[in-house]
């Protein structure tokens, strides 16, 4: 199965006078595993943001095939320390897609003691959002997104602040989803390493689209991780 | 109880529990959202809407309605359109229906017209074609709340995710301001326009307090809330006191005790 989820064509998006986006054109096949790196304030957020329908295009244009997506925006676990919800209440959230006036029946229940369990959070569904740890809570908001059944998972730098040991599970888990669970993933991320093993298809954004392509021909083009390195700090 | 031989203490009491339900309900929202203060504006400006209503001859009680409606209204819109925070745009709001009241009324020297019941609220001179009002406005109201209490808590938790999993963000952010302002609209009779605010915020507060789950917080809020009531009315009957600010003062005491160590 290889038919296409996502088509970008000529898309151009700026804030206020200064183009962010320039000229982007790719297309995403289903089931790919798609990581985008770039410096900071390259335009990866805001093309995500335009991806998922946050923002409208200023001009070109953005298809999607298919309504079942599911995005976690970028530090969105620092936010919620204060927050009177449980583990539970947060993940539920996400079987909001199939209706947003009904009550939760056991199918839903089960579906959501499914997401805690993959994610590896059962013993803490009662527990307080902002009482986990940053990693425990990022793997709360991927539990509340894969159980919609999305089609199209977007994760905004989702392992910022999580140890290595940590990251290296995270993206065990994203294989999971991946691999055996079907699901398309968009990650943006500045652990470069990290996502270059796990992705199928890669991206270097910076305003423009300088590279997209299969992880392997990346390092042959840009040649020496150092050289990266130094596109990343800008 | 001798204080319910009065049909206006029954009223009160009424009123009084209703508004108790109403207001954190609506509040838990509201302030989780950081927009605690939206009620304060809201209320502020009706004060404009009462004084036109006094020099044009239109019910007060509608003209709160329809202020603290349109009030709501261009909050959310400010806040959407503009580069504030929501606090600054209802700091706008609340001045502008004040200015509008003060010079309305400075106006209208010759009218005599008690703009205190307003400022301070009077329980105990509620009728009932107000109680009527308040219950047919407030009803539905609740009702809304408890159908779409989910996609509410989904666009208070996080906006963004809400809108990519397809929930209609801007129809339930707009619906959210307008019953948050019909809440305010029915309290204002209660607490009046300065204490109003403290019945959608304070038992909030205190139920965040003690809960860690949504629905803990969503039910201890209310609990709070109709207790403050029952004891500030019952206090203000006893001590002949104001009854909104002896609603909101047990609020307050409650709260602090919230803090304590015993709560938890
Ligand atoms: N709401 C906004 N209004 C105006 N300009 C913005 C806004 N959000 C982002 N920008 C600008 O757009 C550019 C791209 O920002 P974006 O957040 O997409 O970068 P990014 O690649 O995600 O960066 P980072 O790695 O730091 O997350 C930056 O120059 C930023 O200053
Ligand atoms: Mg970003």
């Amino acid at each position: 199965m290889s038919d296409k989820i996502l088509e970008v064509r000529n898309l151009y998006f700026r804030y206020k006078d200064e183009f962010v986006l320039e000229d982007i054109s790719f297309s995403l096949n289903r089931e790919e595993f798609f990581g985008i790196i770039g410096p900071n304030g390259s335009g990866k957020s805001t093309l995500l943001k335009l991806i998922v329908g946050i923002l409208k295009p200023t001009d070109g244009e953005i298809r999607i095939y298919t309504d079942k997506i599911s995005y976690i925006p970028q530090r969105i676990a620092s936010l919620y320390h204060l927050f009177p919800a449980t583990v539970e209440e947060i993940v539920g959230l996400g079987r909001l897609s199939d209706g947003i006036i009904r009550r939760f029946t056991n199918k839903d229940k089960e579906l959501i003691e499914q997401a805690l369990e993959l994610v590896g959070l059962k013993e803490f569904k009662n527990r307080k959002i902002g009482e986990l740890s940053g990693g425990q809570q990022q793997r709360v908001h991927i539990a509340r997104a894969i159980v919609s059944n999305p089609d199209l998972l977007i994760l905004d730098e989702p392992t910022t602040g999580v140890d290595v040991v940590n990251q290296a599970k995270f993206y065990e888990l994203l294989g999971h989803l991946n691999k055996d669970m079907h699901i398309t993933i968009i990650i943006v991320s500045h652990d470069i390493s990290g996502v270059a093993s796990e992705v199928s298809m890669m991206a270097y954004l910076d305003k423009r689209l300088h590279f997209i392509g299969k992880p392997k021909d990346f390092f042959k083009k840009i040649l020496w991780p150092i050289e990266i390195e130094d596109l990343l700090r800008g | 109880m001798d204080i319910f031989r009065y049909t206006f203490m029954q009223y009160a009491l009424i009123n009084g529990i209703f508004i108790g339900i109403l207001c954190p309900l609506i509040g838990v929202f509201l302030v989780l959202k950081n927009l605690s203060l939206i009620a304060d504006g809201v209320a502020h400006f009706s004060f404009g809407g009462i004084a036109l209503g006094i020099i044009l001859g239109f019910s007060p009680n509608v003209m709160i309605l329809v202020f603290s409606i349109v009030g709501a209204l261009l909050v959310n819109y400010i806040v959407r359109r503009s580069k504030l925070y929501g606090d600054t745009a209802i700091a706008i709001l609340l001045s502008t229906g004040l200015a509008l009241g003060i010079t309305i009324i400075s106006m209208a020297k010759g009218t005599n017209f008690n703009i205190n019941s307003y400022l301070f609220g009077s329980l105990l001179a509620i009728d009932k074609s107000e109680l009527v009002f308040a219950l047919s406005f407030g009803i539905p109201v609740i009702i809304l709340v408890l159908l779409l209490y989910k996609p509410l808590l989904y666009i208070t938790f996080d906006e963004d995710s809400a809108r990519a999993s397809g929930l209609p963000v801007e129809m339930l952010n707009t619906l959210l301001v307008l019953i948050g302002a019909i809440t305010v609209a029915i309290t204002i009779r209660i607490a009046g326009i300065l204490l109003a605010s403290a019945l959608v915020v304070i038992p909030v507060a205190t139920g965040m307090q003690v809960s860690k789950s949504f629905k803990g917080a969503l039910l201890s809020s209310i609990i709070f809330g109709v207790i403050s009531v029952i004891l500030g009315l019952f206090l203000s009957y006893y001590l002949n006191i104001a009854p909104g600010g002896a609603i909101v003062l047990v609020n307050v005491l409650i709260f602090l005790m919230s803090l304590s160590r015993f709560f938890h």
